[in-house]
């Protein structure tokens, strides 16, 4: 089925035309193509003051409809996600200072609320942190070396304290550092590479004495 | 009993007879004693090794 477009005077197939319910045919009588650059046309060159007008008009109903709003970006966003992107990337590249000194501005406005935010983040997901800490030390060694004998000169009690844990958790899992500390005691062995072997006898030797310490007492 | 790793699994058998309290502690202690040294000794040619700076030859721990 075919109509003539009023307009353009082609014709065209009768999907091709806006659906219009007061119309005979239930179509509007200009195609979709003109319908569209004459609303562009008259978007174009309407006035300062009806401009205005829609602008008001359009951001009241987007205040009373915050919900469909969303949903309909949503749903754009979707439809078009590569186009979002594109333009969406072309706007950050054209508005890099601007972008810059508007995160700047927010940090410094929400320090504590972001350093909490990190902070439950840190300790729900400590695979994905440790992961992501390897990535960034292994691209900026001397940063992060650096930033680090910072931390550790700042936070000396804190750094004791980790040692200690570690300490703890070597002795208690008679780990390698742990068994290779105990086998160096008293001897000239530093930096000397010791046996694998000699190390897995060193531990079981100590597991016997653990053992034997905690029945005899 | 002629190198580490037998010595490493008789005293892994030793550690489970401990536990499950198969073998008397005087005799565990003996034993483990004796394990202590024959590590101070392997310690003793390593770090002559060390010292001399020469490759360790040691049999016991091949």
């Amino acid at each position: 089925m075919t109509k003539v477009c009023t307009k353009c005077n082609e014709t065209k197939p009768f999907e091709l035309f806006n659906k219009k319910a007061g119309r005979k045919d239930g179509r509007a009588s200009a195609c979709r193509e003109c319908s569209t650059a004459y609303s562009r046309a008259c978007r174009a060159n309407r006035s300062d003051e009806q401009r205005a007008k829609d602008y008001a008009y359009s951001g009241a109903w987007k205040a009373a409809n915050p919900d469909l709003v969303r949903q309909h970006k949503r749903t754009a966003y979707h439809k078009h996600r590569e186009r979002e992107l594109e333009n969406s990337k072309k706007w950050r590249d054209a508005n890099k200072g601007w972008i810059q000194n508007y995160n700047a501005e927010y940090h410094a406005q929400n320090k504590d609320q972001i350093r909490e935010r990190k902070r439950a983040w840190r300790i729900a997901n400590p695979e994905l942190r440790n992961q992501r800490e390897r990535i960034c030390y292994a691209a900026n060694p001397e940063v992060r070396r650096k930033a680090s004998k910072v931390w550790r000169d700042k936070n000396i009690d804190a750094v004791r304290q980790q040692a200690n844990l570690r300490g703890k958790r070597y002795r208690e899992t008679f780990a390698d550092t742990y068994v290779n500390n105990k086998l160096r005691r008293g001897s000239r062995l530093k930096g000397v590479k010791m046996p694998p072997e000699l190390i897995e006898l060193k531990r079981a030797h100590l597991q016997i004495k653990r053992e034997l310490k905690e029945k005899l007492a | 009993m002629k190198n580490v790793t037998e010595l490493t699994t008789q005293l892994a058998e030793l550690f489970t007879d401990l536990k499950t309290g198969a073998v008397d502690v005087k005799v565990a202690t003996e034993m483990n004693n004796t394990a202590g040294k024959i590590i101070s000794a392997q310690k003793v040619l390593l770090e002559y090794a060390a010292l001399t700076k020469t490759t360790p030859k040691i049999p016991f721990l091949k």
